[in-house]
């Protein structure tokens, strides 16, 4: 008797484990397909480009001078808009007001992120020492915003920018921060 | 204790730091006397109900924001966008109903089994505190995605919280976190809801199972002491097995259910529009018991009942002092038992079954027949968006009156004659490509299925009763809500074409309106008095003629009476709007904004243009006779040739060059020619418009559930056509853009 109350008790148990363990990936999964939304593939491409933000008129940048600028830049937060802003570094070498190509300091217009690529600090400029200095770790990047000393991998980050009937549009960019390579945040 | 274990005890890494095989044997190996029952599984489900609950919350508060302004719209992107949102919500909602059905089926059975009586009084005592835990969950629940439901539905819950005598103004002011319900309600709310009565129920259920287990399941009381422990067995796995089965069996209906049903969202939340409160269908029996207690006695219906109900179910094992479980042996137990489910049970049928709303929710009624044959159009997702979108200028009612003082160019959707002076298409257009300044384009705002919603949505309300609060119409006169501003052939366009004709002659409506006037005949303006002529307008007149007193002040009435007057020549033509150069719709300005970038030829923004070209033109020279739907039906009688453009056979029958000689060189006798007045390209925009009112080039293959799927599949079709047509055409040339 004690026996036959084991073996089917041992085939119960195993059903009662089998049920719960049903049960609890039932829930599990849309649960985790829930919370895991951020991840899937289709969320991070469609994260579309940033459009470009009027930053005023060229002439209103005075020639060869590190300016900061704020841009606006409407985001997609979910279920509302949200206005953020960010700043960055524009320069205008020369009187012209024909654009480079977006770039580290080609002369005419230079447009860097003030994100420092370290670990994402904002970056100041220092005009007594001509140089761009990270306040978190000591970054330091020369006039043109290239790497010279302390921690940050690589120089500071370019954004596009384009010249619109004397207006400059600068385009929004995030970069991933401590790595070498200048790769465009996605996730 | 005896213990049946199946495996030889791991005595090893695990045992020695934890000792878990002892906590196996307390929670899984718990002897059960009269061995596992499936009635005894019922505990343990709503136990799992409301840890789906949790999940299902914790889930929903990841995206939820609860404050006035961010609660509506967090919900409506829960519902909208978030992949599974609209399902974990949905679960959300109908377990909460599925809970409370659960925990009266757990009440019902432990009442039966007698498992209150000594010495688990107090275990039941805490039951019923957890009772009204869930009540409470579900009413602070209820308040959060703050739509219209919900704000009212807490309202009227306040108010009848206060009727408690002496602290019921001080404990609605406790929970409304304010004098007024407002944004610290909703925040109250979410935190009681979230936390504090989540927290307090899990103390209360850790707190009822530690009871449960001290005294062990209630026995059967058709077994013998002796039967009870012959049949005793563990927990495990018998008992957990058939909890297990019924949890399983719960959440397979509850998915299946809200994968069916969605979570309903109302309009937000507006203190100034009326809505018929309702609570929850757990509710209603109080609700509606509430109705037999009138003036002083209402604090009976408020407070005494429920208070009285509560005590007594609360007490009732002190109540109930008979040694008997058996519920053969408890007449008056089980009579209370069956008179109160009954009871409660009925009057929830009935309050739901007898619900007479005074005004439908944003439903609109269907309207006479007149100008569209339509049976009920509106669905109440669309409502939903229009009242999100639209009615903040256009009003709920879609009358747009309280903001034509500061835009006194809003159409009226419930004017009858503005319906009938747009087509289907021109009112899509007009969504898509706004009004600027005035309007806003809705195309990067709504998605092209919505605004196809929301055109059909503005059809109805022609005969508009669409929960609009009886708003007290102006009495004076020079307070009606239209602009002065607009020109007579505007007001003329409007409100008087539909039927009056653009010459004033009234050929189209007079087969349905004998006695309409005819403007041009000189017998007529004799005839007639400046003054009789304005109180006609006013008034309106006769069977068919519609008071204007509402839409035209006493200025613009003035205005018309010259103008009718000047019809007499004979010679006027109310087509004199130029196609109307389209405000830039892409301005610079400072970018505050996103715009898109400006490439060379911007394709949305000329076929627009076309699009809203087409569509002047269409209503201007071809409407009147040809109808907003292209049938020509109102001119038949008075045209038998007049075609149908959305006869299949005509459409396939007649090429484009065909149209274009129509549209340019007049046809037959009746249709004038329009060369000069249109030119070659807007020509072929015009039979691009014309095209696009044909059928869909497939027969549906079935039938569209009702009214309002066939015109939106119609509208879809016809737009689709439009945009398509226009896209095949060669780009216009440079100078017709800029007219």
């Amino acid at each position: 008797m004690r026996n036959a109350k084991i073996s089917r008790r041992g085939y119960l148990s195993f059903l009662a484990d089998v049920l719960i363990a049903v049960i609890a990936i039932l829930v599990a999964i849309p649960a985790l397909g829930y919370v895991l939304t951020p991840l899937r593939r289709s969320s991070r491409t469609k994260s579309k480009e940033t459009p470009f933000s009027d930053a005023g008129l060229l002439a209103d940048y005075p020639a060869g001078q590190w300016r900061l600028v704020t841009l606006e830049i409407v985001q997609e937060d979910g279920w509302r808009k949200t206005r953020v802003r960010h700043s960055v570094w524009v320069r205008r070498l020369e009187a012209s007001p024909v654009a480079s190509a977006p770039g580290e300091g080609a002369g005419g217009i230079t447009v860097l992120s003030a994100i420092c690529p370290h670990l994402g600090c904002p970056v100041n400029w220092h005009p007594d020492q001509s140089q761009f200095i990270c306040p978190c770790h000591g970054g330091v990047f020369s006039s043109d915003g290239r790497h010279s000393s302390g921690p940050p991998p690589r120089n500071m980050d370019p954004l596009e920018f384009e010249i619109r009937e004397g207006r400059l549009w600068i385009r929004w960019e995030d970069f991933k921060i401590g790595v070498a390579e200048r790769i465009p945040v996605t996730v | 204790m005896e213990s049946h274990e199946e495996q030889p005890p791991r005595a090893g890494f695990w045992e020695e730091r934890t000792g878990w095989t002892m906590l196996k044997q307390v929670l899984f190996l718990e002897p059960l006397t009269g061995g596992s029952r499936w009635a005894a599984a019922f505990g343990s489900l709503l136990l799992f109900a409301f840890l789906l609950q949790v999940v299902t919350g914790i889930l929903l508060t990841m995206s939820y924001a609860p404050s006035v302004e961010t609660a509506w719209p967090s919900v409506k992107y829960i519902q909208e966008d978030v992949p599974l949102g609209s399902f974990i919500r949905a679960l959300h909602h109908w377990g909460s109903s599925a809970m409370v059905l659960l925990l009266l089926v757990h009440l019902i059975q432990v009442f039966v089994w007698g498992a209150y009586k000594k010495p688990r009084e107090l275990t039941w005592m805490i039951g019923v505190l957890l009772l009204f835990c869930t009540l409470g969950l579900a009413f602070t629940g209820y308040l959060l995605p703050w739509d219209q439901k919900a704000y009212w539905a807490t309202k009227v819950g306040l108010g009848i919280i206060s009727t408690t005598p002496g602290i019921g103004d001080g404990l609605r002011a406790l929970l409304q976190g304010g004098p007024t319900m407002g944004n610290l309600t909703l925040t109250r709310f979410f935190s009681i809801h979230a936390f504090l009565l989540p927290g307090l129920l899990i103390l209360l259920v850790i707190v009822h199972l530690y009871l449960f287990r001290r005294h062990g399941v209630t026995p059967s009381w058709w077994q013998s002491a002796e039967q009870l422990k012959a049949t005793e067995e563990p927990f495990w796995p018998k008992q957990l097995l058939k909890d297990g089965v019924l949890a399983l069996v719960f959440l397979m209906g509850l998915g299946w259910w809200a994968n069916h049903f969605a979570a309903p969202l109302e309009a937000q939340a507006d203190p100034s529009q009326a809505f018929e409160a309702r609570p929850e269908w757990y509710f209603m029996f109080l609700f509606r018991l509430l109705r037999y207690f009138e003036g002083p006695y209402e604090i009976v219906g408020t407070f005494v009942l429920p208070a009285l109900f509560f005590l007594i179910l609360f007490f009732w094992p002190f109540l109930d002092r008979s040694p008997h479980r058996d519920p053969r042996r408890r007449p008056l137990a089980m009579t209370l038992l069956a008179g109160g489910t009954i009871g409660l049970v009925g009057l929830t049928i009935f309050a739901v079954a007898t619900d007479v709303r005074m005004k439908e929710p944003v439903q609109a009624q269907a309207p006479s027949p007149k100008p569209e044959p339509a049976g009920p159009i509106q669905r109440a997702d669309v409502a939903k968006i229009y009242n999100g979108a639209c009615a903040a200028c256009h009003g709920v009612d879609g009358s747009g009156q309280q903001i034509r003082k500061g835009m006194p160019t809003i159409p009226d959707f419930t004017s009858l004659a503005w319906q009938m002076s747009q087509t289907d298409l021109e009112i899509n257009h007009r969504i898509i490509d706004g009004n600027e300044p005035l309007m806003p384009a809705y195309r990067d705002k709504l998605s092209q299925p919505q605004i196809l919603a929301l055109s059909v949505y503005v059809r109805a309300f022609a005969v508009g009763l669409i929960e609009a609060p009886p708003s007290p119409k102006p009495a004076p006169p020079s307070q009606a809500p239209v602009a002065a501003q607009m020109a007579s052939p505007q007001i003329y366009r409007t409100y008087c074409l539909a039927c009056h004709d653009a010459d004033g002659r009234g050929q189209t409506a007079r087969k349905a309106m004998p006695e309409l006037p005819d403007f041009t005949l000189e017998k007529w303006q004799l005839a007639h008095t400046d003054p009789e002529i304005k109180k006609s307008i006013l008034q309106g007149k006769g069977k068919f003629m519609l008071a204007m007193k509402d839409k035209l002040s006493e200025a613009d009435t003035d205005q018309m009476v010259a103008f009718v007057r000047s019809f007499r020549t004979g010679k006027q033509l109310i087509l004199v709007q130029p196609p109307s150069s389209p405000t830039e719709h892409f301005p610079a300005q400072p970018a505050v904004v996103p715009i898109p970038k400006v490439s060379p030829a911007p394709e949305p923004a000329e076929l627009a243009t076309r699009t809203r070209a087409a569509t002047a033109l269409y209503r201007q020279y071809c409407l009147i006779c040809h109808g907003t739907t292209g049938s020509g039906s109102d001119m038949r009688a008075a045209m038998p040739n007049i075609p149908d453009f959305t006869d299949r056979s005509w459409q396939t029958a007649t090429g484009t060059p065909q149209l274009l000689n129509s549209i340019l060189d007049g046809k037959g006798t009746l249709m004038p020619a329009f060369r000069g007045r249109v030119n070659e390209d807007q020509a072929r925009d015009l039979a691009a418009y014309i095209r696009a009112f044909g059928p869909p080039p497939t027969a549906p293959s079935e039938l569209p559930a009702n009214d309002f799927e066939r015109r939106f599949r119609e509208l879809q079709n016809q737009w689709n056509e439009l945009q398509k047509q226009l896209k095949a055409l060669p780009p216009p040339a440079k100078s017709s853009r800029s007219q």
